[in-house]
């Protein structure tokens, strides 16, 4: 047996997976569609259960010895031998030969070469062009040569072709020459022992649920978009503010909008109980008003303390799934009936945050179908030998529960291909 | 010679910065002082090469070292080499203040060649690990955990306890998943154990380290048995008990009132008439795991589908599978939300009264029999065994994770990992999955040498008391009293220097980072400023090299502005500093000290962030008391999630 392993998605998950394997002596290809790693986790600031950054991960031993949690850039992810991140790929093909798999990965240019930058960031000073930058809602600036997370790994910043003038100043400015303008689409392709998904989740877009006002009032988010602005590095410096940029007095949170829902995604998102209750906390701390409106909360065991917290520091926990919102003069108003009191109840506030499901990445390529369940999930080990899958690509879960996962399938990749399975 | 590598980064740090200033500054305390415009890349790193001989030592004016750091030591062999991080901590956050901001970039130079004058080269220790795994089974995940390390050929002993029956397995998991499922797993992994050293019996003593934990075991047969392993894994599971409202809730006063497993059991005599009415209690203050949660809907699911009408009164349901609840509901569950604060019995049954959550509505349901979900929870064996492992549980005697996110196997103790429920309640495939993370664990450790460089605590004999202050503090089981000395095991060390701070006489010192080190380098810190700025006050951050490293990178990542009178000195861990280093700081002139450590309950060697709030509280205690302004000392967490902190503890004026 051979000992390539193509991991799929670069999100927690898969960067535990990569190292892990890389660790156990294995060859792996990370490959992630993004220009930079670390997928869910890259938006979320502060995490729980641990109420710490959710962009750290375990690096691997080859470069840091004993104690190795480190933060995505202290990782040095990609430079050790055994791991190869391709940023910026997606899986065309996979093709069974044998007892191996063909994978056609195609890389999409960056426009700023990886081995020439140095970071020094003056392309983006120079730069004229200004758009919104859409991972901030929009709600901030950015230039075409910009870096869509701050501490995002790689480093060195992407230029958006879509908005690029090739006026050229920042290839002028950088003089390590690390701007290509012309770069072009690259192919290869990689034999591979064992393929891993790693390709998790996204918020879906609760627009499929018009009963919610989102996209009719801007001051309906989800609550991805609620943790942007929580987050200290996030448009409104961890602010939050109403979408015409006033300090926001009250939240209304609706949990499972479009979960446990058989007329939209029939399963519970799991994660979003316990991180709804984490921007409750954080609100409160801004002393802002916070209801909760839900059906049952689901807290994992490890992250009790959250709900106690919510309710010591006076969240409102209103049991009842909304009907809709409306918009009063401007404002969303959240309209629900109390099952407890049996009472039909008009919530004003200033934001309502929609917990939206999670829906898996993989369902949206059709290379991937053949290994992926009704809901779009595939299976820990599929039924073709050699495809695994872990994190949320599995099912929705939070990051525990997908590091976990992580860490087992490694070891299953590692004795299916070295002995002992 | 004494060497320093600039790096303008690409041009731009040098258009801030007056670099003709630095040179000129520099070449007072340097020998060589060079220049280039990207020392990261390969042209920059081959310049560098070709200006070095074996033992010059080094200090790059770069970006920061977590960035620069480990190419350079990869490609140089010089190992006297210290970092500034000019471009993180100086260029990117005082866009505002090209002078000082120069000025800051010379008073960290100079304090960076005093730290070259006491730095000492890494060694690297070495020790082999015993090969064998110890499985302390009971559970479901200790069957899997020895299965998968018999499989990759490691050696291993499962330790099952005393009594021990056919159906302990099963019985022990029920709650885990459906009775088939559980029942084929098991079997299967039966099978594969056919060949692993099995005993019965409880562990009596445990000694040693990871590596070489030295056990002794109880036998049922043979007496007592010792023997090493490398690696421990407990997996004595859970079990099953009645919550507390159980007698409120008549249960052992009341034939009707019964367990709810007591229902599905196959014994005909405790089995419900088929068509009863069954009012299922669950502890309302209790929170359910989804497993609990899972466990409670299959089995109302089974007992409706039996013809009998059975009503949950509950608070929250959890599952991991939507699909069981909405199978409940199907086969006719009812699920009212509230609790049961009172049950009559009477000829008709029971009269049970339900009250909601609000206090104000309540109704009277008549049933044929109350039953009782059981709750799970640690087992009193499992407790004992922490105990004697010396590892922590949590207030409900369940063993205790290092770090809840991502180290979902490690306990307090290296070397020792739980699997499946001894941690906490788990599913079926949560228990396996849980297994086979402390397999990998375990199988890292045993399979290769442990190896480890770095800077070490020294210890004089002449001035330890032997009062075992630092035993009890390191985290790691390296410090080990022999012959009424204590001493240092490197290979076993992560070089924190928690024992240093620990140590009330100051017999320990940190290779490197000693005393007298600390206080030529504050002094030279203070000096300089002096000189460049004059009155102008100044603070020194006592930042560990983890976390609070990370928050003050990250500030210049996202270019959070802060003041430029602050100097970051980095410690390996904050749980090194002791009062004497904060002290010093403010002795030789500055302001404030913070002392900046990783968030609660995520140090990265697990006291660092606790020990350095208390040396803190300890300090001002003492300013306090001497009449002076305590608030000149804080201690505080950073990480790279709160990039704000610098700005917060620094403000750009003041
Ligand atoms: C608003 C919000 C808050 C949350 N808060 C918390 C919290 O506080 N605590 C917690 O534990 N969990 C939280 N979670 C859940 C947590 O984010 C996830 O559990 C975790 O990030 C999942 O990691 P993953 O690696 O499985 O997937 P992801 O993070 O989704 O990573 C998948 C990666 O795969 C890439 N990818 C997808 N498709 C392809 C493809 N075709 N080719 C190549 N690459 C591909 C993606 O770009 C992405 O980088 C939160 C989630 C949300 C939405
Ligand atoms: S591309 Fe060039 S100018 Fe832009 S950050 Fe990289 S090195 Fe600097
Ligand atoms: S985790 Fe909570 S909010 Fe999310 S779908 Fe499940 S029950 Fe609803
Ligand atoms: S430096 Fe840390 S790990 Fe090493 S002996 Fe001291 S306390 Fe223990
Ligand atoms: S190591 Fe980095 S990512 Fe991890 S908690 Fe600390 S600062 Fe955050």
């Amino acid at each position: 047996m051979g000992d390539t392993v193509i991991v799929v998605g670069a999100g927690l998950a898969g960067i535990q997976v990569s190292h892990q394997l890389a660790d156990l002596g294995l060859r792996v290809h990370l490959v992630e569609k993004e220009a930079t790693v670390g997928g869910l986790s890259a938006h979320l600031g502060k995490v729980f259960p641990t109420d710490d950054c959710a962009l750290c991960l375990d690096a691997c031993e080859e470069l840091f010895s004993g104690h190795h949690r480190r933060c995505q850039y202290r990782s040095l992810l990609g430079t050790q031998k055994k791991l190869s991140l391709h940023t910026l790929t997606e899986v065309r093909s996979i093709k069974h030969e044998g007892d191996k798999f063909s994978v056609s990965l195609k890389t999409t240019p960056r426009y700023v070469l990886l081995d020439r930058c140095v970071v020094c960031l003056e392309c983006i000073n120079v730069c004229d062009v200004e758009v919104p930058d859409e991972l901030n809602l929009g709600r901030v600036l950015r230039r075409a040569v910009y870096r869509p997370i701050p501490q995002g790994v790689p480093l060195a910043p992407i230029i958006d072709m879509n908005s690029c003038t090739k006026c050229s100043k920042c290839v002028d400015v950088c003089k390590v020459d690390a701007i290509d303008l012309e770069q072009k689409c690259k192919t290869r392709t990689i034999k591979a022992d064992a393929v891993v998904l790693a390709t998790g989740v996204e918020e879906s877009s609760p627009s499929v649920l018009p009963g919610y006002a989102y996209g009719h009032c801007e001051d309906v988010l989800t609550q991805r978009e609620l943790g942007r602005l929580l987050d200290s590095a996030g448009p409104s410096n961890g602010k939050a503010l109403t979408a015409s940029g006033r300090q926001v007095g009250s939240v209304t949170m609706i949990l499972c909008a479009g979960s446990r829902d058989l007329n939209a995604v029939e399963y519970c998102s799991r994660a979003c109980c316990t991180y709804s209750l984490k921007h409750a906390i954080m609100l409160r701390e801004q002393g802002v008003d916070v209801t909760i409106c839900y059906m049952d909360l689901r807290v994992p065991t490890h992250s009790q303390s959250f709900l106690e917290r919510a309710r010591e520091s006076d969240v409102t926990f209103v049991r009842g799934k909304p009907d809709h919102v409306v918009v009063r003069e401007g404002s969303p108003v959240t309209i629900v009936e109390d099952t407890e009191s049996q009472k039909r109840l008009e919530i004003e506030s200033d934001l309502v945050v929609l917990a939206s499901p999670l829906v898996p990445h993989a369902a949206e390529r059709e290379v991937f179908n053949s290994f992926l369940d009704k809901y779009g999930f595939a299976a820990r080990h599929n039924a073709l030998k050699g495809i695994y899958a872990c994190g949320t690509s599995t099912g929705a879960n939070d990051i525990p529960g997908s590091v976990a996962e992580a860490n087992s399938v490694a070891l299953e990749v590692y004795m299916a291909l070295k002995g002992g399975a | 010679m004494k060497k320093l590598f600039l790096c303008t980064c690409n041009g731009t740090l040098n258009k801030l910065l007056d670099f003709t200033r630095i040179g000129k500054e520099a070449k007072a305390i340097y020998d060589v002082v060079e220049v280039a415009d990207n020392l990261c890349l390969e042209e920059g790193l081959a310049e560098l090469e070709k200006g070095l001989s074996g033992d010059d030592r080094l200090v790059i004016g770069a970006c920061s070292s977590q960035i620069i750091g480990v190419p350079m030591k990869q490609r140089i062999k010089n190992d006297l080499v210290a970092f500034v991080p000019l471009r993180e901590q100086v260029g990117w956050v005082h866009l505002e203040e090209g002078e000082s901001a120069t000025n800051k970039a010379i008073v960290l130079l100079s304090d960076a060649a005093v730290q070259l004058d006491y730095m000492e080269s890494q060694a690297e220790f070495t020790e082999n690990m015993v090969g064998r795994v110890l499985v302390i089974g009971g559970g479901i995940a200790g069957l899997k955990a020895a299965s998968d390390l018999h499989r990759l050929g490691v050696e291993v002993t499962l330790l099952e306890p005393f009594k021990l029956d056919k159906h302990h397995y099963l019985q022990t998991s029920v709650f885990m998943s459906d009775a088939d499922t559980l029942r084929s797993e098991i079997q299967e992994i039966q099978k594969t154990i056919l060949d692993v050293e099995r005993i019965r019996g409880e562990i009596r003593e445990v000694r040693g380290q990871l590596g070489s934990y030295e056990v002794t075991i109880n036998g049922a047969k043979d007496g007592s048995m010792t023997q090493e392993f490398g690696a421990i894994i407990i997996a004595s599971g859970n079990q099953q008990s009645l919550p507390s409202s159980a007698k409120k809730m008549r249960y052992g006063k009341s034939e009707r009132v019964v367990t709810l497993d007591s229902l599905i059991s196959n014994s005909k005599k405790k089995r419900a008439k088929d068509r009863s009415t069954i009012l299922v209690a669950v502890d309302f203050d209790a929170p359910m795991s989804s497993v609990e949660g899972s466990h409670l809907l299959r089995t109302t699911r089974d007992l409706a589908a039996r013809g009998n009408t059975i009503i949950v009164v509950y608070s929250d349901i959890q599952t991991e599978d939507e699909n069981l609840y909405r199978e409940a509901r199907d086969s006719g569950v009812i699920f009212i939300r509230g609790r049961v604060t009172r049950i009559k019995e009477n000829d008709k049954g029971l009269s049970c009264r339900i009250e909601n959550t609000l206090e104000s509505m309540q109704r009277d349901v008549i049933a044929d029999r109350v039953a009782i979900p059981r709750l799970i929870g640690p087992t009193i064996e499992t407790t004992q065994i922490a105990e004697k492992l010396g590892v922590e549980c949590d207030d409900s005697g369940f063993i205790r994770t290092r770090y809840s996110k991502m180290k979902p196997v490690q306990t307090s103790r290296r070397g020792i990992f739980v699997a499946g429920g001894a941690k906490m309640p788990m599913s079926l495939s949560d228990a396996m999955a849980s297994a086979q993370n402390a397999v990998l664990e375990a199988f890292k450790i045993v399979r290769s040498p442990l190896v480890r460089s770095g800077w070490i605590p020294v210890i004089d004999d002449e001035e330890c008391d032997v009062c075992k202050a630092c035993l009890d503090a390191c985290p790691n089981d390296a410090l080990r009293l022999m012959d009424d000395r204590i001493v240092h095991i490197p290979a076993h060390c992560e070089f924190c220097g928690i024992c240093v701070s620990a140590c009330p006489t100051r017999a320990i010192e940190f290779q490197s980072h000693s005393k007298e080190s600390w206080f030529a380098r504050f002094e030279a810190i203070a000096a300089t400023h002096k000189r460049l700025e004059g009155k102008k006050p100044f603070s020194l951050v006592f930042a560990c090299s983890e976390c609070a490293n990370a928050s003050i990178d990250q500030a210049g990542f996202v270019g959070k502005q802060y003041g430029t009178g602050s100097y970051v000195i980095q410690f390996p861990c904050a749980g090194m500093v002791s009062p004497i280093e904060i002290l010093k700081g403010l002795v030789v002139g500055a302001n404030r000290v913070i002392v900046a450590h990783c968030p609660p309950g995520g140090c990265h060697h697990q006291t660092g962030d606790h020990l350095s709030e208390l040396v803190v509280s300890l300090t001002r205690d003492m300013l306090r008391e001497i009449g002076q302004n305590p608030d000149r000392v804080r201690a505080t967490y950073m990480m790279a999630a709160m990039p704000d902190k610098m700005q917060k503890e620094v403000p750009v004026r003041g």
